[in-house]
């Protein structure tokens, strides 16, 4: 390795940025790391590289899943092929990539050109895929020092034609010196180091880069809720938080690690790790900014909020933010932890937001001796001081809290709406959980581990649908889609509709929907192939 | 294809003239519009206090609109006058309404007025709609348009017009008042002009159109019908 360097871009480092708790539970000598954990190689393999440098995206977790690497020269060798040179070079009708890919499964066999490029090329499946080997090829059968050999990778990198001219002469007049390879060899080898030279990656670069994505895959195997506070506490700096926010804590779910909405009484500005769990900050609530969130410390102090009654809290706290702020966090559930619904505590805020400032101080004199908003209002209207109108007016709110216009119980539906809205991801339940899944044969998580290949029956709500046209087939041009569905279990993120299917069903492909789903698995074994769908029963 | 739910609504008022009148009970239940059935548990049922007697409580009505309640009610008009007394202020069962609503908003990116429920009742064009609107206006639930931004702003389904295209041709319905309908239609009349079953009743109807326009529609090809 001639070069290490931690790249700005690294993901790794920013475990170390994080101020609390974080720092403490992970902060690792890089030299202290065991670089041939199996666990870690395992997590690589599977594709579980969400959040891992260099791997996070579905091309790098596809190709992570292809390629399984096991050693930081394979990891190396992927992160140079999933580069846009090796994704473009087609050779013989197949990228350089597949070509790799294919070779390290034992799809393609692996041939060497000529003998004496097999000990340069056998680490790579006889590709070239670093501008190492093109140096090492013309220092070995050329007979060229490290100099020239720079010279001859700066002069195919740079295109000169006259460059290229004379650095092809030396070239051929070393191979026909050192006599390993004819001419008409050396000029083959020549136009290959010569093409390879369009995707070829600096070895050093790579090599670097797949320590640091190794790094952050062995603190996401060991470390893992270290590992995910940290990404979503940072997914805020990303162009899109809320789909980042969704996929790490699918992702995290997925690894059993519990995630939870805000709490209150934890006052946590970002995410943290609290008994065991990783807990959303009150600041990752939508409308839930830095001002209210300093209001509300500043609220809290003097005040051991653990041990405030639902009365205190709804007077002493929910009423002295500003309302659109107390509802997005009465919404987010940071407030659950009374045994209320969510609906009853937000009909009982907008009961109190009716009241005088007056009236309130009124009620909180003689707070604690009271438990329900029903009592407090009822303590207001008998003993408080109250013109007629008023009275007229408190009665009516106290009616309205025995027998509310409308149900105060939460609807997993509601709740999942709204946790996706203000949260970013639904936590506490699914939007599956209201409907009847008696007829399914496995759930998404199931779906992963199951033997089951055929008639496959599963529910699921539509998460992502990414309509495309057919490129072959039997009639090109048709539409198709590719669903994502989720059930608070895990998410399948391939499931397929062909034309046909597609055609018979696009009604029910939107945003939301809860269908179940019959097909088969496709022969990746990721995904679905559905062949019926059908809406949902409660 | 619609995925915005539908609010199916109806008001009880002090008056006929839905430019003056004033809502005493307003009801409303909302429709799946893909399961088209009536989502369990979102039924809504407020009074309000008219507004006549917010502003005077010994205000005497003149019309026969308290005959009319305390027939259907089957008790004495001073019976009505004296509950809808005590029936809440106008501007917290309002602002109740608005919250029920805002629980049932599509989901989508972006919470906007093109996420809420679609407006449906019965006659809604000609009278309840007109109530909603001034209400709007009043308690500022309004759009750049100054319209109200309670509901989906582009339809509004008046299930009085569903029963017209159907029975337009016909002499089978005596007339179009909800009571005909209901009555055709083999609809229990118990507890009719309760707001609350006035609007299960419409909520009941439209589904019962919607399924049969679904019906039709796949059977009827309407791509290109004018071309020939």
């Amino acid at each position: 390795m001639s070069r290490f360097e931690y790249t700005c871009g690294c993901s790794f480092p920013v475990l170390n940025k994080t101020d609390d708790n974080l720092s403490i539970l992970f902060n690792p000598k890089i030299e202290d790391i065991n670089l041939e954990c199996e666990s870690t190689w395992r997590l690589i393999s599977d594709g579980n590289t969400k959040g891992c440098f260099q791997l996070e995206s579905r091309l790098g977790r596809s190709i992570a899943k292809k390629l399984k690497p096991s050693n930081i020269e394979e990891l190396s060798a992927l992160i140079s092929i999933m580069r846009p040179g090796c994704l473009e070079a087609i050779r013989d009708g197949k990228t350089v990539t597949n070509h790799y890919i294919d070779k390290k499964n034992g799809l393609e066999s692996v041939d060497y050109f000529h003998k004496s490029l097999e000990p340069i090329l056998n680490k790579t499946y006889g590709e070239m895929i670093y501008q190492e080997q093109a140096m090492e090829i013309a220092k070995d059968i050329a007979g060229f020092n490290l100099q020239e050999a720079d010279m001859l990778r700066k002069a195919i990198g740079k295109k000169k034609p006259e460059e290229m001219a004379k650095v092809k002469l030396t070239f051929i007049e070393g191979c026909d010196s050192t006599g390993i390879v004819s001419k008409s060899e050396a000029n083959e080898i020549f136009g290959w180091i010569e093409k390879s030279q369009r995707y070829s990656f600096n070895k050093s670069h790579a090599v670097s880069y797949a320590i640091n994505a190794y790094l952050s895959a062995y603190c996401k195997t060991h470390f893992p809720k270290v590992f995910f506070a940290s990404y979503l506490r940072f997914a805020k700096d990303k162009i899109d938080p809320k789909d980042e926010i969704k996929a790490l804590v699918q992702n995290a779910m997925e690894m059993n690690i519990d995630v939870k909405p805000p709490d209150i009484r934890l006052l946590n500005k970002y995410f943290i790790i609290h008994s065991k769990s990783i807990y959303f900050g009150l600041t990752d609530i939508k409308g839930f900014g830095q001002s209210v969130y300093e209001k509300l410390i500043s609220l809290c102090s003097g005040v051991n909020i653990t041990e405030l009654s639902w009365t205190n809290t709804l007077f002493k706290i929910l009423t002295n933010i500003n309302s659109a702020s107390a509802k997005s966090l009465i919404k987010s559930g940071a407030v659950g932890h009374f045994g209320l619904s969510r609906s009853k505590i937000f009909f009982d805020l907008e009961i109190v937001l009716e009241l005088t400032q007056k009236e309130i101080n009124f009620i909180l004199s003689d707070i604690n001796t009271l438990q329900t908003t029903t009592e407090c209002l009822e303590k207001l209207l008998n003993t408080g001081k109250l013109t007629k109108k008023r009275k007229e007016i408190i009665a009516n709110l106290i009616a309205s809290l025995q027998n509310p216009p409308y149900s105060l119980s939460d609807s997993p539906e509601w709740i999942a709406d709204i946790e996706e809205e203000i949260l970013g991801c639904s936590i506490t339940c699914s939007k599956v959980d209201i409907y009847d899944v008696s007829m399914t044969n496995m759930n998404c998580g199931e779906f992963k581990n199951s033997h089951i290949n055929n008639n496959i029956i599963i529910c699921g709500e539509i998460e992502n649908i990414s309509v495309t046209k057919t490129k072959s087939g039997k009639n090109p041009g048709l539409e198709m889609a590719f669903v994502t569905i989720s059930d608070g279990f895990r998410a399948i993120d391939s499931v397929i509709f062909f034309p046909e299917q597609y055609k018979q069903y696009r009604n029910l492909l939107f945003d939301s929907n809860v269908i179940v789903l019959c097909g088969n698995r496709s022969k990746t074994k990721d995904g679905l192939i559905a062949e019926k769908a059908y809406v949902a029963k409660t | 294809m619609n995925y915005n739910k539908i609010c199916v609504f109806d008001f009880e008022t002090d008056g006929s003239n839905p430019i003056e009148c004033s809502p005493v009970q307003l009801s409303a239940v909302i429709v799946d519009p893909i399961k088209l059935e009536i989502i369990p548990k979102s039924e809504f049922n407020i009074l309000f206090k008219p507004e006549v007697l917010e502003k005077d409580n010994e205000y005497q009505y003149t019309t026969d609109i308290l005959d009319f309640h305390a027939r259907v009610r089957n008790c004495a008009k001073e019976e009505i006058l004296s509950q809808w007394k005590n029936y809440p202020q106008q501007d917290q069962s309002w602002k109740m309404f608005v919250s029920y609503l805002d629980k049932y908003h599509t989901r989508s990116s972006k919470k906007s007025q093109f996420s809420a429920p679609i407006a449906a009742g019965y006659n809604i064009h000609r009278f309840d709609l007109k109530i909603i609107d001034r209400l709007s206006k009043k308690y500022d639930n309004v759009n750049k348009e100054n319209s109200t931004n309670i509901f989906y702003p582009r339809d509004v389904i008046d299930i009085m017009n569903l029963v017209f295209y159907w029975f337009e041709h016909s002499s089978d319905l005596k007339s179009y008042s909800l009571d005909t309908v209901r009555e055709y239609f083999g609809i229990s009349k118990d507890g009719a002009h309760d707001a609350l079953k006035d609007a299960e009743d419409c909520a009941e109807l439209l589904i019962r159109f919607l399924k049969l326009h679904r019906s039709v529609s796949s059977r009827v090809k309407f791509q290109n019908s004018f071309l020939n």
